[in-house]
């Protein structure tokens, strides 16, 4: 008899979960463009670098509006001069949708988790970070120091480091890499 | 003149199918009562009534040998594979000599005998493992995985969609495409586990070129009353456990309906390797399903419902940005990122869920022939919950949302003669979007199949013989710069098998088993177009790909006597057009710097392989158990091996087995070696493929059985020596050492 009533107990459960739970929905359609698609990139990167002693403005751009795949990124060369200081501001954005997106700010706003490292081919350059998070560099400020004349390439990587920032590059996951080829005259 | 059967004791769970029959003399068609009707090497037996009536219950799944004798009768042994209740008559000839009668009856099994295939019984001693590690015991199955959560099985060196997953009569459908997808389901309702190893298209349609997985809950309770089981299971690694509940039952005033729920839960922590933790590996999953079904003499009708929900952590160290960061991890000896313990499954992770609707009806359309229709909706969600710097908290980097609706129909007709003729037609539909970052496109495809399978005896063979037409279209729904566009992917193939099964002398059987099978390729396949962040590769999906063929011939000898267990299960699987990812250069430059590029492309392909067991009764409470895989897979275009391909390996098991009144005592201490993986192409991979290892197990378990019902308590110990090692088939690899020791303990009661 108990067995019974737990029977019709467990049937009358069993019946109310069945009403209960509707079916899970895709409420999305693989025909209709328009739902969410977004994607969040970084496709353009950009210097602006001044001369200290003689105030000379330089801009150099890394640029691949398309995306991963597609039409090839757009590199411009850095031509700097020997022996010579320049202080260098670096801003990232986004420029695949219909307006430009400023990514610096985002970075700027989450500097703890963030850094940008720079890595010259050769000696004839070297950088250094001029900002801070309060206990580590971030690296969108920095000072160029060139020495004697010379051709090389300089790869600039912002890292994501959320919990894990060290002060070096080497925790985290890489958001940019690009590769800038430098002249020193 | 009455046959002896020997008693052994036979321990197996959920045993409850029964056959029934009448003893008919065959000249006269008399009732024969007091016939003995037993089964050969067991202690199951029993007598016929005055109308010549007999049943026989509680049977475990298995060929068994039914021998029924009378006296003055010849004696008749007839082989049956059990997988289901059945009824088999005996026609015994009354004569005063005694004939020496042989013949052989086979009916009523679910599954192709004829294939090469391994079944895992007891599952629930598996119990808080995923499907993958669950099958990984089973020789010729492997496990492709990516850490400790996400596992996926391998037969024969094939996995994800070369492979086929029929859970509870229904096709699997999710994103199995990819090598860090697990399958969407959870293996706790199942009763029994089975496996075909090998193509096996005919009856269960396209992309079972590898071979299918069962998933086999058992049946609804017979017995009124109400029944159930509970599993508990805790393990010192990774500080967790999961629970499985089972509650069942049958009532005498509605005796039509039969029901059971099921719940189960999942928890834990992050693993660790011998000297590290393997920051952000926990696990947390939770389950449920339930199933009732309401019988009226012939006809029956069921119903199943089940949802499955997890979120995986993916180790953080291994979530890399770009080929530079891929590079600095190779380098690094220890994980890049090595955190404090914790329960919390942080960014990157996984979540997935599964939803399954079956509706199932069966209808007896004649003495020998039954006919069944069954319905399915499913619903599966992935979401991809990248670290990228800009991602939304609550959002995930990408989704995916696949509904499928299958729609099949079978006629099985018994007795046609010697033969028995299983007919089908199927139907499936199926959409997937998605959002966020682009990997794939959304899709619509339609698939449809008709299929018939012959079976037959004669002498002491069974043959049979299968065929297959299905045809599959694809609606691809494309973004280009040229606009929206839509892309239409049509196959029509067949599929084709013939199968022979042979009793040989007293102990022996020996199968083979030739037959094609196909898959479409997948939308990845044709259409990936982006950076697969987990493995720092630019994918190309390559749009003119054709159907992939697999052409295959497959044998297994059997020996089993008193002492001696053999099984020996050589194959051979050719692949035209199989679906390689390919290095193409140049590599593909992105703002994250410079990516391998890979694109698909068909090449042909042969494997080969032999699996091996024996097992060795030394006494009767000790065994030993031997087993051993192998397996070459060749890439016939390139003339140089496939990647990603499963090792040699052996493993050696002791048993101790002692029953005591209602005790049954186990222990058994095992050894597996797993060789070095020396057969990859040159240059195909970056970093060499990790050394071989031996690792030591152990395993124990006390049963005790009761009026109550079963009680257990089982205790398992992986990788005893804690040792370092790094296996091939784990993704991991690059980051990370495997998990090292762990004791596992389960504590499960069923009534």
């Amino acid at each position: 008899m108990k067995i019974q009533t737990l029977n019709i107990f467990l049937l009358a459960l069993i019946a109310s979960s069945l009403s209960l739970s509707s079916c899970k929905k895709d409420d999305d359609d693989p025909d209709d463009h328009d739902h969410d698609h977004e994607e969040e990139l970084i496709t353009t990167v950009e210097l602006h670098m001044d001369n200290t002693a003689t105030g000379d403005h330089l801009t150099a751009t890394w640029s691949d509006p398309d995306g991963p795949g597609g039409e090839d990124a757009t590199i411009e060369a850095i031509t700097l001069d020997t022996n010579s200081t320049y202080e260098v501001s670096i801003e990232f954005s986004d420029e695949s949708g219909d307006e430009v997106h400023d990514v610096t700010h985002e970075i700027e706003d989450e500097a703890a988790e963030h850094i940008i490292c720079f890595d010259p081919s050769s000696g004839e350059l070297s950088v250094s970070r001029t900002d801070s998070d309060g206990t580590h560099g971030i690296g969108l400020e920095s000072e160029w120091t060139t020495t004697a004349a010379g051709s090389l390439n300089i790869t600039i990587s912002l890292k994501h480091q959320p919990d894990v920032k060290d002060g070096t590059c080497d925790p985290g996951e890489t958001d940019v890499e690009v590769e800038f080829p430098v002249v020193i005259q | 003149m009455f046959l002896v059967c020997f008693a052994t004791i036979e321990l197996h769970a959920q045993c409850d199918i029964s056959i029934t029959g009448r003893i008919v003399d065959e000249h006269d068609g008399s009732a024969l009562s007091f016939a003995s009707i037993c089964i050969e090497s067991s202690n199951k037996g029993t007598m016929s009534d005055d109308s010549g009536n007999y049943t026989l219950e509680g049977l475990c799944p298995d060929t068994i040998v039914l021998v029924c004798a009378h006296l003055g009768c010849e004696t008749i042994r007839d082989t049956l594979v059990l997988t289901e209740d059945l009824v088999h008559d005996f026609n015994p000839e009354h004569h005063t000599e005694m004939l020496e009668g042989i013949s052989v009856v086979e009916k009523g099994s679910k599954v192709s005998g004829m294939q090469t295939m391994s079944t895992l019984e007891n599952p629930e001693l598996h119990s808080g493992e995923s499907l993958g590690e669950m099958l990984e015991d089973v020789p010729g199955l492997n496990s492709l995985s990516t850490g400790g959560a996400i596992t996926k099985p391998m037969i024969h060196g094939l996995h994800s969609n070369r492979l086929l997953i029929w859970n509870n009569g229904v096709r699997q459908e999710g994103q199995q495409w990819g090598n860090e997808h697990a399958p969407e389901l959870d293996p706790a309702i199942a009763d029994e586990i089975q496996v075909i190893k090998g193509p096996a298209g005919v009856q269960y349609g396209p992309d079972a070129v590898g071979g299918v997985i069962l998933i086999m809950p058992n049946s609804l309770p017979d017995k009124f009353g109400l029944g159930g089981s509970m599993i508990i299971n805790g393990q010192l690694n990774g500080l967790g456990g999961s629970s499985s509940l089972i509650l069942e039952g049958r009532s005498k005033k509605w005796s039509a309906l039969r029901w059971r729920v099921q719940g189960s839960g999942k928890k834990i922590g992050d693993l660790n390797s011998p000297d590290y933790v393997l920051s952000n590996t926990g696990a947390e999953e939770l389950n449920f399903s339930y199933a009732m079904s309401l019988t009226k003499e012939k006809a029956a009708l069921n119903v199943f419902y089940s949802q499955f929900n997890t979120n995986l952590g993916i180790l953080g160290a291994s979530h890399i940005g770009n080929f530079t960061d891929l590079e600095r991890a190779f380098n690094s000896s220890v994980p890049l990122e090595i955190q404090q313990f914790s329960y919390e499954v942080r960014r990157p992770y996984q979540h997935v869920e599964h939803e399954l609707v079956k509706v199932n009806g069966t209808l007896e359309t004649s003495e020998n022939g039954k006919l069944e229709l069954t319905y399915a909706r499913q619903y599966n969600l992935r979401e991809e919950f990248d670290r990228h710097r800009l991602s939304n908290p609550e959002r995930p980097g990408l989704q995916f949302e696949i509904v499928t609706h299958s729609l099949d129909a079978t006629h099985t007709q018994r007795n046609l003669g010697k033969h028995r003729l299983k007919t089908g037609i199927s139907g499936l539909y199926q959409v997937n979007t998605f959002e966020g970052r682009f990997f794939i496109p959304g899709f619509r495809k339609w698939t449809g199949g008709l299929f018939a399978i012959d079976r037959w005896t004669s002498g002491s063979s069974i043959f049979e013989a299968g065929g297959r037409l299905d045809y599959v279209l694809q609606e691809v729904y494309l973004s280009e710069q040229s606009g929206f566009n839509k892309y239409d992917h049509r196959y029509l193939q067949p599929s084709l098998s013939l199968g022979l099964s042979k009793l040989i002398g007293e102990n022996g059987k020996w199968k083979l088993n030739a037959g094609t099978c196909w898959r479409p390729p997948n939308v990845n396949e044709l259409y990936s177009n982006g950076l697969h962040h987990g493995a720092a590769t630019y994918e190309i999906g390559n749009r003119h790909l054709q159907a992939e063929v697999s052409y295959s011939l497959s044998s297994g000898f059997y020996y089993q006597s008193e002492s001696w267990k053999l099984q020996v299960e050589p194959y051979v699987n050719y692949m035209r057009d199989f679906i390689n990812l390919i290095p193409s250069f140049p590599a593909t430059l992105t703002i994250r710097g410079a990516f391998p590029t890979f694109e698909f492309q068909q090449i042909d392909a042969l494997l080969c392989g032999l699996d091996i067991q024996a097992e060795k009764s030394i006494v009767d409470w000790l065994k030993l158990k031997w087993s051993a895989s192998i397996l070459r897979a060749r890439d016939l275009d390139a003339k140089d091996w496939l990647v990603q391909m499963p090792t040699d390996r052996s493993s050696l098991a002791l048993s101790y087995e002692q029953i005591k009144g209602r005790y049954t005592l186990k222990l058994s201490p095992q050894l597996a070696w797993v060789n070095k993986q020396w057969r990859v192409p040159p240059a195909s991979d970056y970093v060499a493929p990790p050394d071989g290892f031996f690792l030591v197990g152990f395993q124990s378990g006390v049963k005790r059985e009761g009026k109550s019902g079963v009680t257990f308590l089982n205790i398992e110990i992986n990788n005893l020596l804690n040792e370092r090692y790094r296996s091939y088939l784990n993704r991991y690899r690059y980051f990370a050492d495997e998990v090292g020791f762990n004791l596992k303990v389960r504590v499960g009661h069923r009534f």
